[in-house]
C-alpha cells in the first residue's frame, strides 16, 4: 500500500544527500573520483538511490514522485567557496503512527549543516520515541553528507516522517 | 510502521544496468514486506502467526528466516528468540531487515552494481570498493550523544548492525524475563553476514548487563562488537575493526 510518491521523496533525500557526498568526495580527490551516485543524472526518482520498505501507516501522497534530483547541479558545490549563504527552510508536517514530526533544515551553500525539529509528538511514550529517535534521525542526515563518513549504523527508527519532512524542506529550497 | 531503506551505488559502469538492478532490489524488498509484514492481515508471517499457514507449509524465504532465527537463538544461547512474543507466535521481524539487504546486496553485485551500501534503517550492508585504495567508511550512531559518533569502521563486504534497547517503537525483551531489556543503550555486530550480526546485536540488547559475556563468545566466533551500556560504558570486543571514539566524535572529523 506504498504510495509511489512516497517512494519518490525518499528516493529524492537520498538523491540529493549521495549528491552532496559524491561532490564533496570529487573536490578532494585529486584524481576524477568514481563516486558519483546513480542518482545523480537519475532523471526518474524510481530508479535512484533510495527506497522505503513500505508501512502499512503509509497513506496517499498528493505530491508527485517525479522530483527530480536533479534540481542541484552536481558541479556547484565544488566550484563555490565557503563564502555562501546560509539558508533555513521549513519542512511540512508529516505523520507518523505516533504524532506529526516537522523540521526545518539549515543549508548553508547546497550542504545542510544542520536539522532542527520544530514538532514532535509530546505524549508519554511516543515522545519518548521521538526522544530516543530523533537525535539519530539528525546524525544521520548530517553524517551523510560527511566527506568521510558514507554511512551510518543506529539502532532503528521509524525515520520515514522525519525523512519526509527534511525532504519537503529541500524541495521548498531548491524550488 | 515501516523501515526506510537506503541504497547507495557507487562506481556504476553501466547505468541502465545498475538502474536494472536496483529496480529488482526494490522489487525484491516490496516483496519481503508482502511476506513478513506484521501490519499487512494477509503476509505469510501473520497467516502463521493465526494458524492459517501450518507448520513446515511455508515458501521458501518464511524457511530460511525461520531457519536462520532458530540458529541464531542457538548461538546465542536464547538471548535471541524467535518466540519472544508473550504469546509464543513465531515472530523472526528481528532479523527479517538484515537478511532482506543480504539478499538485496547480493541482487545488486549480481546486476553488475558491485560498490553499494544497503542501509536498512541504521543496519548494513557494504559491498565492493569506492577506489583502489578506498573501501566504505561507517560511522557508529553515538547512543548517548546526538550528533555525534562513538566509532567509524572501515570495511567492505560485511555487515553492521546496531540495536539499541527501545527499537521501532517497542522494546527488546528479555527472554528470561519476560520484561523489556534494560541496561545496553546499544550493541553493534559486524561479520560477513548482516542477517545474523542482526540477531547477535538484538540478543545483546536483551541480555541487558549480561550483554558482554554473550559478545565476547560472538567475538572469538567471528563476529566482533562494540557495547554501550546505558551509564555510558564503552567496550570493544578484541576483533572489532573500528576506531572507538567514548567521547563522540562530530561526523565530519571522522
Amino acid at each position: 500500500v506504498v504510495s509511489n510518491s512516497r517512494l519518490g521523496r525518499w528516493l529524492t533525500l537520498g538523491g540529493l544527500l549521495g549528491l552532496s557526498i559524491g561532490t564533496v568526495l570529487a573536490k578532494g580527490a585529486s584524481t576524477s573520483h568514481p563516486t558519483m551516485p546513480l542518482t545523480a543524472a537519475a532523471p526518474d526518482s524510481q530508479t535512484s538511490t533510495s527506497t522505503s520498505k513500505p508501512a502499512s501507516n503509509s497513506r496517499p501522497s498528493s505530491t508527485s514522485s517525479s522530483q527530480a534530483t536533479g534540481s542541484a547541479d552536481p558541479t556547484a558545490p565544488s566550484t563555490t567557496t565557503p563564502s555562501v549563504a546560509t539558508r533555513k527552510v521549513t519542512g511540512a508536517a508529516e505523520s507518523f503512527p505516533y504524532g506529526a514530526i516537522q523540521v526545518e533544515v539549515v543549508l548553508t551553500g547546497n550542504r545542510i549543516s544542520d536539522v532542527v525539529v520544530l514538532q514532535a509528538p509530546q505524549d508519554g511514550y511516543s515522545a519518548q520515541v521521538a526522544q530516543d529517535a530523533l537525535p539519530t534521525l539528525r546524525n544521520e542526515v548530517l553524517a551523510a553528507q560527511s566527506a568521510h563518513i558514507d554511512t551510518v549504523s543506529g539502532a532503528s527508527y521509524d525515520s520515514q516522517a522525519y525523512a519526509s519532512s527534511v525532504q519537503s524542506a529541500l524541495d521548498k529550497a531548491h524550488a | 510502521m515501516g523501515t526506510a531503506v537506503s541504497f547507495d551505488i557507487r562506481d556504476v559502469q553501466d547505468r541502465v544496468a545498475a538502474k536494472e538492478a536496483l529496480d529488482r532490489a526494490v522489487r525484491w524488498l516490496h516483496q519481503v514486506d508482502g511476506t513478513f509484514s506484521t501490519f499487512k492481515p494477509d503476509s505469510e508471517l501473520m497467516k502463521l502467526q493465526r494458524g492459517d499457514v501450518r507448520w513446515g507449509h511455508w515458501s521458501p524465504e518464511m524457511g530460511d528466516v525461520l531457519g536462520l532465527a532458530v540458529d541464531v537463538e542457538e548461538r546465542t544461547g536464547g538471548a535471541y528468540q524467535l518466540r519472544w512474543r508473550p504469546d509464543r507466535t513465531p515472530d523472526p521481524t528481528g532479523i527479517v531487515k538484515g537478511w532482506a539487504a543480504d539478499r538485496a546486496s547480493l541482487i545488486l553485485t549480481a546486476g553488475g552494481a558491485r560498490s553499494h551500501s544497503v542501509n536498512a534503517a541504521g543496519d548494513v550492508r557494504l559491498a565492493g570498493r569506492l577506489g583502489p585504495d578506498r573501501v566504505w567508511a561507517i560511522g557508529i550512531a553515538h547512543p548517548h550523544r546526538g550528533g555525534s559518533l562513538i566509532a567509524v569502521v572501515e570495511g567492505t563486504d560485511i555487515g553492521i548492525a546496531t540495536s539499541g534497547s527501545a527499537e521501532q517503537g517497542r522494546h527488546i525483551i528479555d527472554p528470561r524475563s519476560g520484561l523489556p531489556a534494560a541496561g545496553v543503550a546499544s550493541a553493534t555486530v559486524v561479520g560477513p553476514s548482516l542477517a545474523r550480526a542482526d540477531g547477535y546485536a538484538t540478543a545483546a540488547v536483551s541480555r541487558g548487563r549480561d550483554a558482554r559475556v554473550l559478545l565476547e563468545r560472538l567475538d572469538r566466533a567471528g563476529w566482533p562488537s562494540l557495547l554501550v551500556t546505558d551509564r555510558e560504558e564503552v567496550w570493544a570486543s578484541p576483533g572489532f575493526p573500528g576506531k572507538v571514539y567514548p567521547e563522540g566524535i562530530p561526523p565530519d572529523l571522522a
